[in-house]
């Protein structure tokens, strides 16, 4: 009981800082990302979602290992299920 | 408010993780902060506006296409451990004999 | 030749596919093509760059460095792609009996050292995540080859907890990205380097912090190293003491280059320091072989982060060399015991006897370890542990602290040493990949030991000739250390308390750690504000 308490007061210590750290997040903004993609993706990569240009062009990288994890993924949990000595 | 309110949530799926008495249970609340955090990351993006990132009409107060983008990533890593914690749960399962956290350090496989 | 880098991350993970896909015996042996290959390249890689003195960026794609994914290679990560490289033609030398028709493992394992090289690597936030990630998953798969209850539950175990520490990550990355527009490392250091003193870049430090806190075992949430590392294959226990955790320890220092936070230099030293003691504590009341060794891990990486803590004073290159000596010398001490193991089949120090006789070899190369790890001089433990007591010389709370972690790991080591003497009824076995595997490792401790100073020139750059090898009072110095260890041992240790028996059978659930790990976040917010 007492563990929960304590949790819960943590927590609430917690949402308080983050609270207070988005109020002064929204003074800082910086938007150079934003005014790069706007501007230049569609004659950088010839695609107007703007989401799909990024996903796929710029950052193709961690696209690759992505699939590497399902890949890995997967070839886990058939080796995990298999029962005897096979040969997959 | 919404950063506020999608926080809280990652906060609840923290107590929960923290006060589980089963292991379904803890995967479970896993899942629930780990989409709670692609919520904040949205709600981030949105301090720049809110219309859709796609350049067919209107081109002024574009939300942020990047944070939006890294989260395809994350939710495919995340449904990735979720199989992968269930499926390891059903080999517990199948050793120990119980799903419950307190039984499982004491019993012997 | 200059996409070397990009090579060097892609190489064993076709290799790995290629293995996979033919499952033929005689294709298995394209592992030793493929290591070779890579030798060759990080090899003329670093002599083409003299040495890689400046730092060189490759953008992949070739777009904006603010917008695409940049790999960055320096003297840092160059040592450490080739200390990776080695570790991993000894454990493919050490484990190829057991496993050459194995393909499965083969798979994962050259899988791993990819994305592990790729790690070492990047130099974009986001990238470091997925990396991480994937080295969590397929550690997991490594961890539970073996298919037995005890190593599932600890493998489940280490998922849970480690994808639990990754979603902290997840929330400094947004919080810092708002305030620097790049996910770039190096741009957002110079744009962050003068706002340092408000909310959201302090609170994104302490975030990313404890996720890095919770992959690299620091005090309060280490609970998953001990089991992990126990319950794990011998091949790959040595992997992951080695070397896997160390890529917490890399994360630690690339992100404090970038951050650059004073004030909370002074709270990583005292974690180290209660990290160590806890890992001496436990250390000592456990009597399964490979726990005192996985415990033994967590003290030594204390005294890493006691070493690493404060980025431009002397003891920061004590901390690195650290990294590499431990290394060596943690993954000797696994193979030995992972082939004691497999030869008398029995877990507890207590009932084993007799190595000495029975396997020769194989003990020769295990004192050797337990002598660089105590620190004896002509050995490489004695280098580091030296530069750091130099660098902490000025005051003598520190000094204390890091004669009574010296003298802990004194202890245990002589009680382990107990397995050396005696008879046993045990037949022999004939181990030679196991003893070849050893021997080399052997080697590079001794000569690390003895020949540093131009090791340390050409990739740190620091000048080491103040420790001196051959000097009579550090000699007398460690003997006096072994005689006090030898007599606390045997009044206090040998006699098997109940005190030590509670302490062996202490075991904290789930959401115990879970419970920890909000605290270990509280305490850095108060911290941080006073």
């Amino acid at each position: 009981m007492i563990k929960k308490i304590a949790l819960v007061l943590m927590l609430i210590a917690i949402l308080i800082t983050f609270s207070l750290t988005i109020q002064e997040s929204k003074e800082y903004l910086d938007c150079f990302s934003k005014d790069y993609f706007v501007s230049k993706t569609f004659r950088e990569t010839g695609s107007k979602n703007i989401v799909t240009g990024i996903y796929l062009d710029y950052r193709l990288f961690d696209s690759i290992f992505e699939a590497g994890i399902l890949l890995v993924v997967v070839s886990g949990i058939i080796f995990m299920s298999k029962k005897d000595e096979e040969v997959l | 408010m919404n950063p506020i309110l999608s926080f809280i949530v990652v906060l609840i799926g923290i107590y929960g993780l923290a006060t589980s008495k089963n292991i379904i249970k803890s995967i479970v609340c896993l899942n629930i902060t780990q989409t709670a955090v692609i919520l904040v990351f949205l709600n981030f993006g949105a301090f720049h506006g809110s219309n859709i990132p796609i350049l067919i009409d209107k081109v002024i107060d574009m939300t942020d296409p990047l944070p939006q983008a890294l989260m395809i990533t994350a939710i495919v890593i995340g449904a990735a451990i979720t199989a992968l914690a269930l499926m390891l749960s059903i080999k517990i399962f199948h050793y120990y004999g119980t799903l419950d956290w307190k039984e499982l350090i004491e019993r012997e496989g | 030749m200059e996409f070397i880098p990009i090579y060097l991350i892609f190489i064993p993970i076709v290799a790995a596919m290629i293995i996979y896909l033919f499952n033929n015996k005689y294709v298995n042996y394209i592992i030793f093509v493929a290591q070779t290959i890579m030798t060759f390249l990080a090899v003329i890689y670093y002599k083409v760059y003299d040495g890689l003195v400046v730092d060189k960026m490759i953008v992949l794609g070739g777009w904006d460095k603010r917008i695409g994914i940049a790999l960055k290679s320096d003297s840092l990560s160059m040592s450490f792609i080739f200390l990776s490289i080695f570790i991993w033609w000894i454990v493919i030398i050490y484990c190829w009996d057991k496993r050459k028709t194995d393909f499965k493992f083969l798979f994962f394992l050259m899988f791993l050292q990819g994305t592990f090289l790729g790690l070492l690597q990047t130099n974009d936030l986001f990238n470091l995540f997925i990396f991480i990630e994937i080295t969590t998953i397929i550690s997991t798969i490594l961890i539970i080859y073996k298919k037995d209850g005890y190593s599932v539950r600890a493998g489940f175990y280490y998922l849970l907890l480690n994808s639990t520490g990754m979603i902290f990550y997840l929330l400094g990355l947004i919080l810092i990205y708002n305030i620097s527009g790049t996910l770039n490392m190096e741009a957002t250091s110079h744009k962050i380097s003068l706002l340092t003193d408000t909310y959201p870049v302090k609170m994104a430090y302490i975030f990313i912090m404890s996720a890095i806190g919770v992959k690299s075992a620091f005090f309060p949430v280490y609970n998953w190293l001990p089991k992990a590392h126990g319950a794990a294959p011998s091949s790959i226990s040595a992997l992951l003491s080695g070397l896997l955790v160390k890529s917490g320890v890399y994360a630690f220092i690339r992100l404090n280059q970038m951050f650059k936070m004073e004030s909370f230099y002074h709270f990583f030293f005292f974690l180290g320091f209660f990290t160590a003691i806890s890992g001496i504590i436990f250390a000592l009341s456990q009597k399964d072989i490979k726990q005192i060794l996985a415990f033994h891990t967590i003290s030594q990486i204390g005294i890493i982060l006691m070493g690493i803590s404060s980025i431009d004073e002397k003891t920061y290159v004590g901390g690195l060399m650290h990294i590499f000596n431990h290394a060596m010398f943690k993954s000797l001490l696994f193979m030995g015991a992972g082939i004691i193991i497999n030869t008398y089949g029995i877990r507890r120090i207590t009932d084993i006897r007799g190595v000495f006789k029975k396997l020769p070899y194989t003990s020769i190369f295990m004192i050797i370890g337990m002598l660089s790890i105590t620190g004896a001089p002509l050995f490489n433990g004695f280098v580091s542990k030296t530069v750091i007591k130099y660098g902490v010389k000025g005051s003598n709370i520190k000094s204390t602290m890091l004669f009574i972690i010296n003298l802990g790991t004194s202890i245990s080591f002589i009680k382990l040493s107990q397995i050396f003497f005696g008879n046993s009824r045990i037949k022999r076995s004939r181990n030679i990949n196991g003893n070849l595997a050893m021997f080399l490792l052997a080697v590079m401790c001794i000569m690390l030991g003895n020949y540093f100073i131009p090791i340390t020139k050409g990739f740190f750059g620091v000048d080491l000739s103040y420790v001196k090898v051959m000097d009579i009072g550090n000699w007398i110095n460690y003997i006096m250390t072994l005689g006090i260890g030898y007599i606390v041992y045997k009044k206090i240790i040998a006699k098997d308390y109940s005190i030590i028996k509670k302490i062996r059978h202490i075991n904290i659930s789930f959401g115990t750690t879970n419970f920890l790990l909000v605290m270990f976040i509280f305490i850095m917010i108060l911290w941080s504000r006073y």
